[in-house]
């Protein structure tokens, strides 16, 4: 029993490759720029990008908390209509036929072009920020989602008919919970683009978050603590895929176990 | 005192039209007549491609007759959610445990989820599912899967049982234990059952009578009553010299329907 041990020890073990790589990175940059003498201004060492992460915590950390928020509204709206418009596509092949194509027209929209039209719309609150994060996120939701209410198996849907099962029944006890793995996709592809629309919102016109910090500091070529920024909005995506996976374990515990 | 039809069929016919434009129609059933008595097991073979498939989504509701009738007790109507219909697959949703999926019947009929996992799980040790009520599918053999489909298909209530090659895929040894089993509890239920097979040892261990249908333009070509006596059990029934008979007299016409005709 060598290569099997507790699953908790296997998760550690697991750890150990991507942490060794990410430390190899970052000895090999911190060396390069040493060696190669680098100015700050265009590429701050890893420990000059922590120490100026540090003296300007309290600046970013207000600013992630915007960004955050902002994010976490737009997410959810974008499940909310994702799932939504995926429902209502698979309730008629009419609908269909009608609403599909738009959708996809409406990715063809150049996100930074619309941006500032929401801002016009509603000025410089929080509400064009969430509706930018929300049109980029909601498309791989719906797509997934109406894939994955594709997806039951016919041969279970008729049977469910036969037992008596009303359409809104089969719906609700075959076919969405059988496009539960195929939304959790959606979700996934949909976290990441959400902090990526966070920041393009807050380019156009916003007074804070971090994607209108690393704005600030590019101008004043703070570019240690503009990398600061940048590496905490990678966690903020991270952390939003994190919980993606995190929820699909607990909702999908019989996915896991196939 | 006549006995009761519980399950009556007359002169049914299925037709398709395919969908290629000028192609001609298609004959599956041609003036089918059947009927089951309460408490009746029937066991019906055909050669591949007779229409079994077409009669049983017929009698399961899921399709209508071209012209014949069909009547549940007397009641012409519509059969969908009256018959108890197991398919050949399990079916089981992978989303539910087994004692959920068994659940799934009166869940379906408006009982709270609470209460048909009660009804679910008092059922398990009889259908040989004890300790197995919080696995999922994925987890279980073929033959734990078709014993949660059959509980399943019990718990729906119904008087008639439709059962369409359930022990198919099985291997040998779990399909005897699942045929003993299945006797037992159609004995202890009362449940009138058609079970559809290929398998003619298997017709004849589990019928009171069996139906044989011709290949296609399927209708019924013969029916005996198999007569061997009861409690049935493997390695007494299928060496009775009648079963051996019978099992002679039904292969030979099935041998020469597949080599003429019948599709693979």
């Amino acid at each position: 029993m060598s290569g099997d041990g507790a699953p908790r020890d296997r998760r550690l073990r697991r750890l150990v490759a991507p942490v060794v790589f990410a430390l190899l990175f970052l000895g090999a940059w911190q060396l390069y720029v040493a060696v190669a003498d680098v100015p700050e201004s265009s590429l701050p060492s890893p420990t000059e990008i922590a120490a100026a992460g540090w003296d300007a915590r309290s600046l970013l950390i207000d600013n992630t908390w915007v960004t955050v928020g902002e994010i976490l509204l737009g997410f959810g709206l974008a499940i909310v209509v994702g799932l939504g418009l995926a429902l209502l596509i698979r309730s008629s092949r009419t609908v269909e036929r009608a609403v599909y194509p738009w959708l996809v027209v409406s990715q063809m929209v150049p996100v930074p072009a619309i941006a500032p039209i929401f801002v016009i719309w509603t000025g410089f609150d929080l509400r064009p920020k969430v509706m930018v994060i929300a049109l980029v996120a909601f498309f791989p939701i719906v797509v997934n989602t109406v894939d994955g209410l594709r997806a039951a198996d016919p041969g279970l849907l008729r049977l469910m008919r036969t037992m008596g099962a009303s359409r809104l029944q089969r719906l609700r006890y075959g076919s969405f919970p059988a496009s539960l793995p195929f939304l959790f996709s959606g979700l996934k592809i949909a976290a990441a683009l959400s902090v990526i629309g966070a920041v393009f919102a807050e380019w156009v016109g916003s007074s804070e978050g971090l994607g209108h910090l690393i704005l600030v500091l590019n101008n004043a070529t703070d570019t240690a603590t503009m990398f600061a920024a940048i590496f905490l909005l990678s966690m903020i995506g991270i952390g939003l895929f994190g919980l993606v996976v995190l929820c699909e374990r607990l909702l999908l515990p019989w996915y896991r176990a196939r | 005192m006549a006995t009761e039809q519980l399950l009556d069929v007359r002169g049914l016919t299925r037709t398709y039209r395919p969908g290629r434009a000028g192609a001609e129609e298609v004959v599956a059933l041609a003036g089918v007549d059947l009927s089951l008595e309460r408490g009746e097991f029937v066991s019906l073979i055909g050669p591949s491609g007779c229409g079994k498939s077409t009669l049983l989504n017929v009698l399961s509701g899921l399709d209508g007759p071209t012209t014949g009738t069909v009547s549940l007790a007397g009641d012409e109507g519509s059969l969908l959610g009256s018959i108890a219909y197991m398919p050949q697959a399990d079916l089981l949703m992978p989303w539910r445990t087994v004692l959920d999926n068994a659940a799934l019947g009166p869940q379906l009929g408006g009982v709270p989820l609470r209460s048909a996992r009660e009804r679910a799980a008092a059922e398990m040790a009889r259908f040989g599912l004890d300790g197995f009520e919080g696995a999922w599918p994925s987890q279980l053999s073929g033959g734990m899967r078709q014993r949660a489909a059959l509980l399943r298909t019990f718990l729906t209530d119904r008087e008639v049982l439709l059962l369409d090659e359930p022990f198919g895929a099985l291997d040998a040894l779990t399909r005897q234990d699942m045929q003993e089993r299945l006797l037992e509890l159609w004995r202890d239920e009362e449940k009138t059952i058609l079970f559809v097979t290929h398998d003619v040892e298997e017709a004849l261990f589990l019928g009171d009578r069996v139906v044989r249908m011709s290949a296609r333009p399927g209708r019924i070509e013969e029916e005996i009553a198999v007569g061997l006596p009861r409690p049935r059990t493997v390695g007494r029934t299928d060496l009775d010299p009648r079963f051996i008979e019978l099992k002679r007299g039904l292969e030979a016409p099935l041998r020469a329907a597949q080599h003429s005709g019948g599709r693979g």
